[in-house]
């Protein structure tokens, strides 16, 4: 009961992965491939990569399923609603027996329901998203991809479709790209990290704070600056796994002289580790203006080491941003 | 002062476009209605009628795929060049060109015409008469219906197939309601182009005479009046649907 991916004479992608039903979110930065994938998935990206679903291959060397034959329903992040139709009669052309039950209370989650008799030109942007999302559940088909289709919907109410689409799934699978990592973290069952088309197994949101699979994945995921643990590794470090100041009961405490000064204009401040022989500078998103003192604890170290060099340590913590 | 001198031009303009037909309904209509009476004449606009429904039917039927595929983005551009460049020559063509290109064809001592012959003569036949309107009329809506696919977003349909459509579904539902205003220009255009055929079929199909054919024999039998009002009917089948679309749409196609 899996999708399985290898990506094999992909011109872009690399890399395979294997999900299994729930919440698979899949986050990268602009244009490493997120949409490439997902509309792999949908079947309209090129044919030669893998994929099975449960046993049954959709696209492989001499074969080839065609989107309309997939159990999938797609959504992409600008949603061409047909301008000449109404919404419900989009949803009723598309609409299966098996979801007309539960259609309206999804249109009442995604609170579209007054709007269903409007044509797509009188929606705004965000609204046109969730009458999209609205006629792929309409398909009621097992699969729901959603490319960013909620980039455009207000704070408070995609936070409330997420939540739905975790405690309440109108369909077994979803996938679903995102920009947002603190949602993507605290939404979805999994997490499958894309950066420059190499993709990264899929992994449990702890698993992969815990050990992002490279210090590319652990800039991304918030990690920031380095430090050497000993003589041959050095950790890169997140500023919500660092507590100025000596604290033995809530990791390992690193004597050194830190000196953390504000710096003008900026959002970030500028930290000073004096320690191991060596001076490390880092810029930090500032949570404290100034402070200085003899140690700082890391939260469980090992669980972010990396057997970088110092140059690595120091180019990853200057240069990649996202 | 340029915006105004433009204005007066186009006043003469019109004048000028308008004058024919002003000319037409008011000669045409002397003798509108004894112009059936002659024989020959209610036997020409039955074939002009007949074969035009026909020659319109079969541009549609195989005029239409052709549009679609080449109005659609996965085609190959190549492909679409040359069509393009094939499409638009046929369209220039003088019509007493491609006459003389189809009699050849049609002749009995050709391998075609030949071959046809053993059936029954090729030349002058009915068939040869649609044969030759859909030469003339098919580049005009295949090139019109093309452009009216050409500018349906790709999106539309991928978005059909990734809701579990099928692309005949699709094509019911989101391609022929999006294309059918241009569709029906191109079927007009057609139409009117069938009607008026003259150049090819006066070679190949001078039997059975149709409508247009029959103004230049009246010409020579019974003189100008009476050809301008079998001229009147022609013109009264061929235009008042594309000129009512055109009005419809409060400017050009």
């Amino acid at each position: 009961m899996s999708l399985a991916l290898k990506t094999a004479g992909h011109s872009f992608l690399r890399g395979e992965a294997e999900w299994i039903s729930g919440l698979n979110a899949i986050i990268g930065p602009s244009g490493a491939g997120k949409t490439t994938l997902l509309r792999l998935l949908a079947g309209l990206g090129e044919k030669t990569a893998d994929i099975r679903f449960k046993n049954a291959a959709w696209q492989g060397r001499d074969h080839y399923l065609p989107p309309y034959l997939r159990p999938i329903a797609f959504v992409p992040q600008y949603p061409s609603l047909i301008p000449f139709r109404r919404i419900r009669q989009q949803i009723e052309w598309v609409l299966s027996p098996s979801s007309r039950s539960y259609l309206e209370e999804w249109a009442e989650e995604l609170e579209i329901l007054p709007l269903l008799d409007r044509y797509p030109r009188m929606l705004s942007g965000g609204e046109q998203q969730r009458a999209a999302i609205l006629r792929a559940l309409a398909t009621g088909q097992p699969m729901l991809l959603l490319d960013e289709a909620l980039s455009q919907v207000e704070d408070r109410l995609r936070q409330h479709c997420l939540q739905c689409l975790k405690h309440n799934p109108p369909v077994p699978w979803v996938f679903y790209s995102t920009h947002r990592l603190e949602e993507a973290l605290e939404f979805s069952d999994t997490l499958t990290v894309i950066t420059e088309g190499q993709i990264h197994s899929p992994q449990t949101p702890q698993d992969l704070l815990m050990a992002p699979p490279n210090a590319h994945v652990a800039w991304m995921l918030g990690y920031r600056g380095s430090f050497p643990l000993d003589s041959q590794r050095f950790v890169l470090i997140h500023p919500a796994r660092v507590v100025l100041g000596a604290h033995p009961e809530q990791g390992l405490v690193y004597p050194a002289r830190i000196d953390v000064r504000s710096k003008p204009r900026s959002l970030l401040s500028q930290w000073t580790v004096s320690g191991h022989n060596t001076t490390w500078h880092w810029d930090l998103p500032q949570y404290v203006k100034e402070w200085q003192g003899n140690a700082i604890t890391i939260i469980d170290p090992v669980i972010v080491s990396y057997a970088l060099n110092r140059e690595e340590a120091q180019s990853y913590a200057q240069h990649v941003s996202w | 002062m340029l915006y105004k001198a433009g204005k007066a031009v186009t006043i003469f303009v019109l004048i000028l476009t308008a004058v024919p037909l002003v000319v037409l309904i008011g000669q045409g209509s002397r003798f509108f209605g004894s112009a059936m009476t002659v024989p020959g004449a209610a036997d020409a606009l039955w074939t002009t009628l007949s074969s035009g429904v026909l020659a319109l039917g079969l541009c549609f039927v195989i005029g239409l795929p052709t549009a679609y595929w080449l109005g659609n983005q996965r085609s190959h551009t190549r492909i679409k060049q040359i069509s393009a460049v094939l499409l638009v020559t046929a369209l220039l063509m003088p019509p007493l060109v491609l006459g003389l290109v189809l009699a050849y064809i049609l002749a009995p001592t050709t391998l075609i015409g030949s071959w046809l012959n053993t059936v029954h003569s090729a030349s002058n036949t009915f068939t040869a008469l649609v044969l030759a309107e859909v030469y003339e009329a098919l580049p005009y809506f295949v090139l019109t219906a093309w452009s009216a696919f050409a500018m349906i977003p790709r999106e539309w349909e991928e978005e059909a197939w990734v809701l579990h459509k099928t692309p005949w579904q699709t094509f019911r539902f989101v391609l022929w309601p999006a294309s059918r205003p241009g569709l029906l220009t191109a079927t007009w255009m057609a139409w009117a182009r069938i009607v008026g055929a003259f150049g090819s079929p006066v070679v190949v199909a001078y039997h059975p005479t149709a409508l247009p054919v029959q103004i230049w024999i009246t010409i020579e039998e019974s003189g100008l009046p009476q050809a301008l009002a079998l001229a009147l009917w022609l013109v009264l089948i061929g235009l008042p649907l594309p000129a009512w679309l055109t009005w419809k749409k409060r400017g050009i196609l």
